[in-house]
């Protein structure tokens, strides 16, 4: 766990020092990458159905979820097949997005 | 009449502001002067639309259709199977009109003018362009199967678009008397949804396993294997014993000619078969529109560049959806809806003049066994050496207990729900 958050930590200082899009301008890479989720996870991550929602977790949270779905240390239906073709990057990128919605 | 929301005022506001306090230009054009024309309102014309609007708002979407309503053909074998009813799976555009001021255009184009950046509409009407969104979906390459033409559809349908052809096949199946047999045929190569003659199978058999029990299902099969072969083939002997024959292309080749007066259809290695209902899968192109553009190659499908789903043959025209060839992408709904945002994305940050996310591309395919048993195939792909290949991919594990299937049923109508909200904006 300890190691984990340290990853998060280490990836989020990472992120902010990238030169990333412009201020207000483009198309966001998280919000981009968010777009692929929303096919089964709902408008925004509202969740569809059974399918749960992503809006109501911290970017910590959702990202604990998806590296324990990589390691396998947390069972999933789909979403272990799916989180492997994600880099870390990527991953903090859709959570930050999630995080930010209501 | 630009129509600019709050938040894009804000957007450009901000950077104007902030060249101005730094002193620099910024190289970008307004997008507001852009016309993006999307042609088909499907998955991925549809989807597409959305995103246009939802990453750059002050972009002008026209959305060009001939049907004010879409139906789909992800959920169409629930239909077949008496599970959900046609309106279930009929969506209309006014959401992407009032959330996010789409024009919608229902008519059908004739021509596209690629030199002169318009289309001409069958109304005869002319729509000029700066960009381009095709995605008229699939065409049947008709003279494949002998005596299968327009008129045949009637008698053995193909209901490979959804809508009156579903209908048809539905009532087929319940006028049929018990102890029938109900022939699928799918056509090999690339086809729209490549799982769905199986699970049209099981949907079938699920009907047919309450009213008609003594009834049995035939796949004439033109392919030799199929995806989820063996997911589904143990799904067949757990829930419909001794009710679905699957006959491998190996051992028929392929059908090449129907009979529509005798309800009896041949394959090319001499083998034929008499059916009750007959639903006969043809071989697909890309939809006539993008053949007659000259935006196909000489498979019939549309060659594009990976990263943007640009045209290989004309500069600012786009194709998506199952019209165009997309790597290791299979043509499916889920892969139309994920094309639709990178293309999406690279026209906002063409227009724009900003960098393109890097793309990533993913998709989920279930296939319906019975109502509480389903599985699925999750891909996720990435431009390798300009192509959209596989970088993850697997199918539910064969040996997953009934929790776990069930629990897909339930994901299968929660991606179904979430896929046509994100579609036709219908949150």
């Amino acid at each position: 766990m300890k190691i984990r958050k340290h990853l998060f930590a280490m990836i989020v200082s990472t992120v902010l020092l990238l030169p990333g899009n412009t201020i207000g301008q483009g198309v966001d890479q998280g919000e981009f990458l968010a777009s692929m989720c929303v096919i089964c996870h709902g408008y925004r991550g509202q969740g569809s159905k059974r399918i749960p929602a992503l809006d109501d977790h911290s970017a910590e949270e959702l990202v604990e979820y998806m590296q324990g779905f990589k390691s396998g240390e947390e069972s999933s239906t789909i979403m272990e097949r799916h989180v492997k073709g994600y880099t870390d990057e990527e991953i903090l990128l859709i959570a930050e997005f999630y995080a930010r919605q209501e | 009449m630009t129509h600019i929301s709050r938040r894009d005022f804000v957007k450009r506001a901000g950077v104007t502001g902030l060249a101005s306090m730094t002193g620099l230009s910024f190289p970008t054009r307004s997008s507001t002067r852009s016309k993006v024309v999307v042609i088909g309102g499907g998955f991925g014309g549809a989807t597409c639309a959305h995103y246009l609007k939802t990453f750059d708002p002050g972009i002008d979407v026209t959305l060009i259709e001939p049907g004010k309503v879409f139906v789909t053909c992800p959920f169409s074998n629930t239909v077949l199977a008496g599970m959900h009813d046609m309106d279930f799976i009929t969506h209309g555009y006014d959401q992407l009109r009032d959330k996010h001021q789409v024009r919608i255009v229902h008519d059908t184009v004739t021509d596209i003018d690629a030199a002169g950046r318009s289309i001409v509409l069958s109304s005869g009407g002319k729509l000029e362009y700066d960009q381009l969104v095709v995605s008229p979906g699939i065409g049947f390459k008709w003279g494949m199967i002998k005596a299968y033409d327009e008129a045949a559809t009637s008698i053995m349908p193909h209901a490979w678009k959804a809508g009156e052809q579903t209908i048809l096949l539905r009532r087929q199946l319940e006028a049929m008397d018990d102890g029938g047999v109900v022939i699928i045929a799918p056509s090999s190569g690339h086809f729209r949804a490549p799982t769905a003659p199986y699970e049209r199978a099981c949907m079938i058999a699920h009907y047919l396993k309450k009213a008609k029990p003594k009834s049995k299902i035939l796949i004439t099969d033109a392919n030799t294997s199929f995806a989820k072969q063996d997911l589904f083939t143990d799904g067949w002997n757990k829930l419909y014993p001794g009710m679905i024959e699957w006959i491998s292309g190996n051992e028929i080749g392929r059908i090449d000619r129907v009979d529509t007066k005798k309800m009896q259809i041949f394959s090319s290695k001499g083998k034929s078969f008499k059916g009750s209902v007959i639903n006969i899968i043809p071989p697909q192109q890309a939809n006539m529109i993008a053949a007659k553009s000259g935006l196909t190659d000489n498979t019939g499908w549309c060659p594009i560049n990976h990263r943007t789903f640009e045209s290989s043959k004309y500069k600012d025209i786009y194709v998506l959806g199952d019209a165009c060839i997309a790597g290791d992408m299979p043509k499916t709904a889920h892969s139309a809806s994920a094309q639709a945002k990178v293309c999406a994305a690279a026209i906002v940050s063409n227009v724009q003049g900003t960098q393109m996310p890097e793309p990533v591309y993913g998709s989920s395919t279930y296939s319906l066994v019975a109502p509480k048993y389903a599985f699925s195939l999750a891909s996720v792909f990435r431009l390798k050496n300009n192509r959209i290949t596989f970088v993850a991919t697997g199918e539910s594990p064969r040996n997953a207990p009934k929790k776990i299937r069930l629990k897909e049923a339930k994901y299968a109508l929660g991606w179904y729900l979430a896929v046509t909200a994100d579609a036709f904006a219908s949150y």
